[in-house]
């Protein structure tokens, strides 16, 4: 199998101050790091999870694959080609490949047009002239199982499973190859959940599909990734096969996330806490591990040394000085 | 056994739409007993949140209470004024609501906001203020004499729920409703939450109301579950009889549906076919009828009406008709 997507080294930054603040100020370094030296690659058909608490830099890095925010420094290759320093008119050929699923199924569809000018927008935007717009229209509806009759209705009409399935029809109009999808079933009841995510799962036998899957709904993403990469800060500090991941996690954080989501058992229940405190902030990292301020295992090493990203068996890539396998 | 602090008995909301009437709930019972935490649980729409409004009062405009009645501490809350209401919302029943970003005033202070509920209390504000500080250091602000005088931006998701925890208990209710209480948090911070409110039952003699669509943080909490479905109450049962012996349909598809539960790799996961009914032309018969896998003829023809399986578990299906 080849590389669909292959991330080197990617660092995206953000300016937190101005120009006159910072002088004023005597701000030193008025950037902070959203995502920071992350490797990965997805393979042709795969879907990746990425997961992460609020802050950790997930959607970031996805956004910074389809060019909506700019990359410091790093490579991202599609296919081969690099993504990193692409002109805007060159990007637009490029986001044909590459769908994006937003997090809101609602919102992120626009008020004012119909069902139908919603999907036929994507060949406007590529000036595609030489499609029969109507029957892609319904092609599209079709393929995410929603008759005709929605064609004239507005967003505000649907339900949050139709409004979802509009967008994946959407996301799907110009055949891309790679779908990067932002919590695509926030907000939806476990039903519908099921609904969208097994539709999805159907489009990805059906085309050939590869998903990059941002959330941080673990029970959900371990029914629906072939591998996961866990961000923390800004940083991958774990990734590999899904299930070896939640079998036995190698980061004390990504054990920490798996332990902190509660089972609908009650005679599994938790009495104690996992992991305490929050997330610190981007401006003020914290020196050596970046997690050992909230981890349990953390030793004197951590404190003053950073790890490196170590390979482990079966695939597995960890960034720990004392992985727990 | 003690008498229940909140007893509802056959409640029924309409809500006036262009649409026609929307029933969104119909003869609802449930009553509460002190120091209990009752798990309301169902899907969007279901009434978690009408039933909540009507027993808070905050019942919009547009909607009417065409039967039953909800008693309080032995009051008639159908019958308050809207002063007699202000002496009990906020002080005997208080509400923790889903989003801490949105339900703090953001232009005041913690401390104004947290004397400012106690307006009705006799004492002087520096006594007042001691108490907020008291209570923020229980939910664990750290440094709560100076945090105090913060406002809501200085504060992280997380704590800014531990603060709206920390106003909801300060007055003592005898009832505390959390709404959704962790669902706009992440998972690590929702356990602590979740944490927090366990530690804090022990000094609050109340009943707990927990409203969520999360199977998981309901085992994790409560005493016993309310399922609600379409506007009705179709099983209310002790936790572990629910999660290990639920004897609705729904109540059995919707523990089926929770991808936490499915235990295999599985990549197809269970899903309940059909929609939900349209509340302003309910079908004729059981709710639940056209999705349930075991509906019969009389389903389909008259409503049932609630099951008693035992004292604890009460069931709104003719399956369990005797």
């Amino acid at each position: 199998m080849t590389d669909l997507l292959a991330i080197q080294g990617l660092r995206v930054r953000f300016r937190t101050v101005g120009f006159v603040r910072a002088l004023v100020d005597r701000v030193t370094d008025p950037y902070i790091d959203a995502v920071l030296d992350v490797s990965l690659m997805l393979r042709e058909g795969e879907t990746l999870g990425l997961v992460g608490e609020s802050g950790s830099g997930k959607t970031t890095l996805a956004r910074a694959v389809v060019g909506l925010v700019p990359v410091h420094s790093g490579s991202i290759h599609l296919n081969g080609r690099e993504l990193v320093g692409l002109r805007e008119s060159e990007y637009r050929g490029i986001r044909r490949s590459l769908g994006m699923m937003f997090q809101d199924p609602v919102a992120s569809l626009s008020p004012r047009k119909t069902v139908r000018g919603l999907l036929i927008e994507p060949f406007h935007i590529h000036r595609i002239r030489d499609v029969d717009l109507d029957k892609e229209a319904r092609r599209l509806l079709g393929i995410v199982g929603l008759h005709d009759g929605f064609l004239a209705a507005y967003a505000h009409q649907l339900s949050g499973g139709q409004a979802r399935r509009v967008g994946v029809a959407r996301t799907l109009a110009l055949k891309p190859k790679l779908i990067l999808a932002d919590e695509p079933t926030a907000g939806l009841d476990v039903s519908v959940q099921g609904e969208i995510l097994n539709l999805m799962n159907e489009l990805q036998r059906q085309f050939g599909l590869s998903y990059l899957i941002v959330t941080h709904n673990l029970p959900v993403i371990r029914h629906v990734s072939d591998r996961l990469a866990i961000m923390y800060l800004g940083r991958l500090v774990e990734q590999g096969p899904t299930r070896s991941v939640f079998a036995r996690p190698a980061h004390p954080y990504t054990q920490a996330l798996v332990a902190a989501v509660p089972q609908p058992d009650p005679d599994k229940r938790r009495d104690h806490l996992e992991l305490q405190g929050e997330i610190p902030s981007l401006r003020r990292r914290p020196s050596g591990c970046e997690f050992h301020t909230r981890c349990v295992h953390a030793q004197e090493r951590c404190k003053v040394e950073a790890p490196l990203p170590t390979a482990l068996p079966g695939g597995r890539e960890v960034r720990c000085h004392f992985p727990l396998v | 056994m003690s008498e229940p602090l909140l007893d509802i008995s056959d409640l029924s909301v309409e809500f006036a739409t262009p649409r026609g009437q929307v029933k969104a709930l119909r003869h609802v019972d449930l009553s509460v007993k002190p120091g209990r935490i009752v798990g309301i649980v169902g899907e969007s729409g279901c009434g978690k949140s009408t039933l909540v409004s009507a027993v808070m009062g905050l019942l919009a405009g547009n909607a009417k209470m065409t039967s039953g009645s909800i008693a309080f501490e032995g009051r008639q809350l159908r019958d308050l004024t809207e002063d007699q209401w202000r002496d009990i919302r906020g002080r005997r029943l208080a509400m923790v609501f889903q989003d801490p970003m949105t339900s703090l005033n953001p232009v005041m202070s913690i401390a104004t906001q947290m004397v400012d509920i106690q307006h009705r209390d006799p004492g002087s504000r520096a006594d007042k203020l001691k108490k907020a500080i008291r209570w923020l250091a229980k939910v664990g602000i750290s440094d709560p004499e100076h945090r105090i005088e913060d406002y809501p931006h200085r504060f992280s998701g997380g704590m800014r729920q531990r603060i709206s925890i920390a106003m909801a208990l300060l007055m003592n209710p005898s009832i505390l409703i959390a709404d959704e209480p962790t669902t706009a948090l992440d998972v690590t911070l929702e356990a602590q939450i979740i944490h927090l409110i366990k530690q804090l039952r022990a000094e609050f003699d109340g009943a707990i109301l927990f409203v969520s669509h999360n199977l998981g943080l309901i085992a994790e909490i409560c005493d016993e579950v309310v399922v609600m479905y379409a506007g009705e109450v179709v099983e209310h049962a002790d936790i572990r009889r629910l999660f290990h012996e639920p004897a609705h349909p729904y109540t059995q598809l919707l523990l089926t549906c929770d991808p936490a539960r499915v235990d295999s790799e599985e990549r197809t996961l269970p899903t309940i076919g059909g929609t939900v009914p349209d509340l302003a032309h309910l079908p004729q018969g059981c709710i639940f009828a056209a999705r349930c896998p075991g509906a019969f003829e009389r389903c389909r023809a008259e409503a049932p009406p609630t099951y008693t399986i035992d004292e604890r578990h009460h069931v709104r299906c003719f399956l369990h008709a005797r």
